[in-house]
């Protein structure tokens, strides 16, 4: 599958946030600066993780994809972001378990883009302990993106 | 062929993955049922005809119809055990 989704210009390594609010908010910030979302998307974002939790169980390592609702979003993407430190992230389906997560996928998708492929083929490669260890160990903005395109399935 | 719905916040990023995830396991099984992903509003609507309903949200009331847990299907963690009952659900829906 086509990985042009990934966007290299938005990999964000050892970024520093204090918490779950304050990641969105420099994230928001840094996406609508890029032009790929609409100045209401960061309500859109902090509303629906309220409402809907993006954290994932996933073994090794637990991580996040957190979204906001199709209309918030201008030119389609996924934001990786690996953090400098784990923040507290509520597992999705419920509003008590809670994961420290250090590695984030945002994906701004639209309908009809190819997301459901693209998010599967994230899943189930994030899973695989090598390739988490990599993208925690990736010291460079390029490491870090080649890890994510050379995940098998992507062309 | 039964119907299994899935719904999540938005309807545009894990309930479709993990509908196109089931149907692609339940074709494997030769379960004769297809998976749609629905908007959360719309869930008790489809109540009535489906014979089971994956969860990707917090349920917090009673359904008549088995929940089956969707995040199994997107971390792959006791996905053997979810697809169990949802086949049984619709052996016995």
């Amino acid at each position: 599958m086509d990985s042009s989704m990934i966007i290299k210009d938005l990999i964000q390594l050892d970024m520093q946030v204090e918490n779950q609010n304050d990641f969105f908010a420099k994230m928001s910030e840094i996406l609508f600066a890029k032009g790929f979302v609409k100045e209401t998307y960061y309500q859109a974002l902090v509303t629906r993780e309220e409402a809907y939790p993006t954290g994932l169980p996933t073994q090794p390592y637990p991580i996040a994809i957190p979204h906001a609702d199709a209309v918030h979003i201008i030119t389609p993407f996924v934001a990786a972001v690996r953090l400098a430190k784990p923040i507290a992230w509520c597992e999705m389906a419920t509003s008590d378990v809670w994961h420290d997560v250090q590695l984030i996928f945002v994906l701004g998708f639209i309908k009809g883009d190819g997301h459901v492929e693209m998010l599967q083929l994230l899943v189930d490669n994030l899973q695989d302990q090598d390739l988490m260890d990599r993208l925690l160990n990736a010291k460079t903005v390029d490491e870090y993106y080649q890890e994510i395109i050379n995940i098998k399935g992507f062309d | 062929m039964k119907k299994i719905i899935v719904a999540c916040g938005s309807g545009v990023a894990t309930s479709q993955t993990v509908a196109s995830k089931v149907n692609r396991l339940l074709k494997e099984n030769k379960v004769d049922a297809k998976v749609e992903a629905v908007d959360l509003k719309s869930v008790d609507r489809h109540l009535t005809d489906a014979v089971a309903y994956i969860a990707i949200t917090k349920t917090n009331k009673e359904y008549p119809i088995p929940v089956i847990n969707g995040i199994a299907f997107l971390t792959g963690m006791k996905q053997k055990e979810e697809l169990q009952r949802l086949i049984d659900a619709v052996n016995n829906g």
